[in-house]
This record gives C-alpha cells, sequence and structure tokens, in this order.
C-alpha cells in the first residue's frame, strides 16, 4: 500500500490552512471597518468559494494559472509550473477553505462589544493596538475554530484539486483524489481503507472544536 | 480646563440639539433613557460624528463641522466611562491599566501602574481578569485606566446603573472622593435626580435631544420653568393649567382655582407642586384651601403617601393629587381613615408655574 497520498493530504492541508488563515485575518478586519454596502459586496465576493462547485473554481484556476493564461506565462518565464504540481493542490485547497475560516474570524470580531473598542479608543490606543492587543486575543477562540474548519474543508478537497493538480501518484494524489482513482479502478479495498481513514482524520480534528464551544457557553 | 459643546445630529426619533460650556466643574446631565445624553458623550469623546456644529476642550477644537475638523477619539484627551466599564477582557486588571502607559518606559510604567492600582484600592486584584472581579472592583479599574491616560475632561455615563442598589451608596462616596482630586471638567450622566443633586452643582436637563434646562442643582430643584424639567426632577403633581387673571390660575384637572404669589409669566400652562408641600390648613386660613377626601393611601418605607380628591361639594378632580407625610405608620389601614376629610392647603409659595410642549 502506498501511504503518499496521506502525507501529500496533510502537507497541503497544513499550507492550505496557514495561508488562508493569514489572508482571513486580514480580509476579515478589512471587512468589518468597511461602510455597509461595501461591506456586503465584497463579503459575497470572499463567500462564493464556499458556495460554487469545485468544478467552477478548478476552471477559474486553470483560466488564471492556465499555461496560456498572462500569470502562467509569467511564472514559466521565471520557471515555474503551477498546472499538475503539488503547489496547485496547496491552492485548489486554499481557495476552498478561505470562506470558511474568513467568515469564522469575521464572526468572533463582530462579536466584540463595540464599547470596548470605543474605550480603547478614548483612552489613546491606536488602531494597530488595539487589532493586536485587543481584537485578536478577544477572538482567539474564534480564529482556532476558523483554522479548524478550513483545515477540515481542505482535507476534503477533490473536484477544484482534481482539475487544477490532476492525479500524479506521489506528486498531486491528495487522499480525495486517491479514493476516486482507486474506485475507477475497482480497487474497492484500498478506496475504503482512504474513506475509513479520512472519516477518523475528520472527526477528530472538529471533535475539539465542539469542546472549544463548551468551554466558552 | 474648560469644555464647549455645541452640536446637532439627526438621530432615528429626533433631533440632538445640545449646546453648553462648562468650566472646572462637575457638570450633570439628567434626562430620561434615550434622551441623547450618551450620545452627547459619544460625540464628545469622537465615537460618533455629529452632523454640524463644534466641541473645544480647553481651547483646542476637536471638532467643527465648518472647519472640517475631526480630532480622532485618540487625540481628543476625554475619558469616558462606559456603563458596561469596557474592560479588556483577556488582560489582567494590571495589564488594563498598563496598556495604557504602553508608550512609559517600563520602570516609569509599574510606579505609575502601581500608585494608580494603590490609590483605588486594587493592588490585591492586579493579576486577575475583569470577569472575576465584582461590578464595583470592575468599576474601580475602568477609572483608574482612565485616570493614567490623563483626560482633560471626564464623562461618565449612567456609573451606578450596573450596580447592586445596596452598593451604589458606598461607590458612589467612593467615586466623589476620587474624581474630587480631579482638576478637569466631569460631565456626569444620569436618569437618577438624586444622584446628579448629590454630586452635581450645574445640571442640564435633556429632553428628547433638546436642552429643557440648565442652570445650578439647587435653582432648577427648587424652581424648574419647563414641563419637561418638571417631570425629570420628579415632581409628582403635574397639571395642566391656565390664567384667569394676572394672580390665578385655573387647573381643572385637580378641580381647583389657584391664588399665585407672584404675577403669572406668559406662556403658562402647566402648575406643579412638589408632594411634600401640601399641607394641613390652619384655623381660619382660606388661600388655596379645600376639603380633600383621602381616596387612597399607601405605606412606604418611611413616608405615607396619600391620593386627595375633592369632596364632591368642594369640586370634581380628574387626576388625583399626591402628598407625602413623612414619619412610617401602621401599614394597614383602617378603612376610616380613608375617605376621611380633610381641609388641605396648596401653599402659593410653593407652587411651581410651567411652560410646557
Amino acid at each position: 500500500m502506498d501511504w503518499s497520498p496521506l502525507f501529500i493530504s496533510l502537507k497541503t492541508s497544513i499550507c492550505a490552512t496557514i495561508i488562508a488563515f493569514l489572508f482571513g485575518i486580514i480580509s476579515a478586519r478589512l471587512v468589518i471597518g468597511l461602510r455597509k454596502r461595501v461591506k456586503a459586496v465584497l463579503d459575497v465576493v470572499l463567500t462564493l468559494p464556499l458556495v460554487l462547485p469545485p468544478t467552477v473554481i478548478g476552471f477559474i484556476l486553470l483560466l488564471i494559472f492556465g499555461w496560456n493564461s498572462p500569470v502562467g506565462q509569467l511564472l514559466r518565464k521565471i520557471g515555474v509550473r503551477i498546472v499538475f504540481s503539488w503547489e496547485a493542490t496547496v491552492i485548489a485547497a486554499t481557495v476552498v477553505a478561505f470562506p470558511l475560516i474568513y467568515r469564522t474570524i469575521r464572526a468572533s470580531f463582530e462579536q466584540i462589544e463595540p464599547s470596548v473598542l470605543d474605550a480603547a479608543r478614548t483612552l489613546g490606543l491606536s488602531e494597530w493596538t488595539i487589532f493586536w492587543r485587543i481584537m485578536l486575543p478577544m477572538a482567539l477562540p474564534g480564529c482556532a475554530a476558523g483554522a479548524i474548519l478550513g483545515f477540515a474543508r481542505a482535507l476534503g478537497e477533490f473536484g477544484a484539486t482534481l482539475m487544477i493538480a490532476g492525479n500524479l501518484p506521489k506528486r498531486t494524489q491528495t487522499i480525495p483524489v486517491a479514493i476516486w482513482s482507486a474506485a475507477e479502478g475497482n480497487d474497492m479495498r484500498t478506496a475504503l481503507i482512504w474513506v475509513l481513514l479520512i472519516v477518523a482524520i475528520s472527526f477528530f480534528i472538529i471533535l475539539p472544536l465542539n469542546l472549544l464551544g463548551e468551554k466558552r457557553t | 480646563m474648560s469644555l464647549e459643546v455645541n452640536i446637532t445630529k439627526k438621530l432615528a426619533h429626533f433631533t440632538l440639539n445640545v449646546s453648553f460650556r462648562t468650566e472646572n466643574e462637575c457638570l450633570g446631565l439628567l434626562g430620561a433613557s434615550g434622551c441623547g445624553k450618551s450620545i452627547t458623550l459619544k460625540c464628545i469623546a469622537g465615537i460618533v460624528q455629529p452632523d454640524s456644529g463644534f466641541i473645544v476642550i480647553n481651547g483646542r477644537t476637536v471638532f467643527d463641522s465648518k472647519r472640517k475638523i475631526n480630532l480622532p477619539p485618540q487625540k481628543r484627551r476625554t475619558g469616558l466611562l462606559f456603563q458596561q466599564y469596557a474592560l479588556f477582557p483577556t488582560m489582567t486588571v494590571r495589564e488594563n491599566v498598563e496598556i495604557v502607559l504602553r508608550h512609559r518606559a517600563k520602570p516609569q510604567r509599574k510606579q505609575e501602574t502601581d500608585k494608580i492600582l494603590e490609590k483605588l484600592r486594587l493592588c490585591e486584584f492586579s493579576r486577575q481578569k475583569p470577569s472575576q472581579l465584582s461590578g464595583g472592583q470592575q468599576q474601580r479599574v475602568a477609572i483608574a485606566r482612565m485616570l493614567v491616560s490623563s483626560p482633560e475632561v471626564i464623562m461618565l455615563d449612567e456609573p451606578f446603573s450596573a450596580l447592586d442598589s445596596f452598593l451604589r451608596l458606598a461607590v458612589e462616596t467612593e467615586l466623589a472622593e476620587i474624581l474630587s482630586s480631579f482638576s478637569g471638567t466631569i460631565l456626569f450622566v444620569s436618569h437618577n435626580r438624586d444622584e446628579i443633586y448629590r454630586l452635581c452643582r450645574r445640571m442640564l436637563i435633556l429632553q428628547d435631544g433638546t436642552t429643557a434646562a440648565f442652570g445650578t442643582t439647587p435653582e432648577i430643584f427648587c424652581h424648574p420653568e419647563t414641563l419637561a424639567a418638571a417631570r425629570l426632577i420628579g415632581i409628582k403633581n403635574i397639571a395642566p393649567a391656565f390664567a384667569v387673571n394676572i394672580r390665578k390660575i385655573n387647573v381643572p384637572d385637580w378641580g381647583v382655582i389657584l391664588e399665585t404669589n407672584q404675577d403669572i409669566p406668559d406662556g403658562t400652562n402647566y402648575v406643579a407642586i412638589r408632594a411634600h408641600h401640601i399641607r394641613e390648613a390652619q384655623t381660619d386660613e382660606t388661600v388655596n384651601c379645600f376639603n380633600f377626601n383621602v381616596a387612597r393611601k399607601q405605606n412606604e418605607p418611611f413616608r405615607v403617601q396619600e391620593m386627595l380628591t375633592l369632596t364632591p361639594e368642594s369640586g370634581q378632580t380628574k387626576t388625583p393629587l399626591i402628598r407625602f407625610i413623612s414619619g412610617s405608620q401602621d401599614p394597614f389601614f383602617s378603612s376610616q381613615e380613608i375617605h376621611t376629610v380633610r381641609r388641605l392647603c396648596i401653599p402659593s409659595s410653593h407652587l411651581i408655574l410651567l411652560k410646557g410642549e
């Protein structure tokens, strides 16, 4: 049995979660400071990857990073090829994990009592200090929840990954892709092992989320 | 240290329009909930932006709609004590204070923090989180944090509303002491007239966003001039009225025509009398004396409240008058006591003439 899909999946999900987490915090902070209407529109744009079919994400990513696209050609000039590379799995996973992380963090920022932030301002604290020393620590449980959800989602990413990264064993074959590949080849035993494994991993990733929630209430 | 405010702002139900000037004193802002008191404080602090007007703190213009000046809250040097204290929940008591002093050198920061924690008797709690403290202790942390930011104006938004009633007086006494060492201007917002009476030498009454009265506290409590002011300082008997001649006023709701001891000013359309100013008539006294029935009697902890209506022979009362008699009585009155006829006087010297709506 080839265990490489497990390591590829974990490596991809960890990288994707970190990237999506950083972008998630920055976007959440930007969005809550915007005026209502701009906020509503931007919020929809940032949430779209959550609801669009993975094939649409994959297609758009192909448009952006494909060999004939401006970005693709630019990257080719410096010797980087995204399509059918491991990096592509990270990009696909990041895009689908981002909305979950962003929304969870934004919600926990919005739960902060506005008077706490107002008080900080009257006390002369800069917006930067307020963000790092007050908002982030207060939103920490929410950030953790966002990261967990994002990680679980990245781990389960299939459609967009298949379209942009393909199914190259030992390079881009993640667990979901391996399951599909094994089932296609009628290797039901291998497929079942991967299924059980990913159910177990997901279960133990999501579990602390609920324990986290219990502790807060 | 002075504060000059002249602002307007359109709100959901009314337009806020306040204007006052104050210098080195504790000015009370009295008003019912939702009359614009808190918004006024937030405008001064820079959290809410007024539509127009100006705010000047110690000669420093912090807001001026015409000159397009609008300093951020960080640069206004105002201290605002929020109703719920708004402490930083993830930080300890000490950290809540220290973060305000983050630009100072470490030894100085420590020294100043120690000093203020000691002054507000918070040393023993310095390592605790706000959620572990009682309401009064949380408030002291908020005050400590505010004082170290060295504000030029201190604003207190209903500082006792979140406290249990038995704690209030103790906290109030303590707050009065702490604030007495502050040399700048203090704005004290409350819907409780007693607090304002005890803590502020001058006061401003807000009604639906506009100033209903502005002056020294004793003056406003003794001689309110508007209906809104009379209601907010807690006068129990207020009724519409119209002048019959220059010294006589008709009060249809009470069913009486009263004599006044001053010429009735133009525009007077309400009269008021405090419940404890209605007294037994002396023998031979006739001015403003009437026969009343006691329609209802109620015992309060240290006084008795009587609801009075005129006897049928004397006239008809639509709104019963309320009279307080101090001292306690047996809480179970005999039915004879009610419906007894009394000859009572509404002294013209205590009659308050008001301009209303």
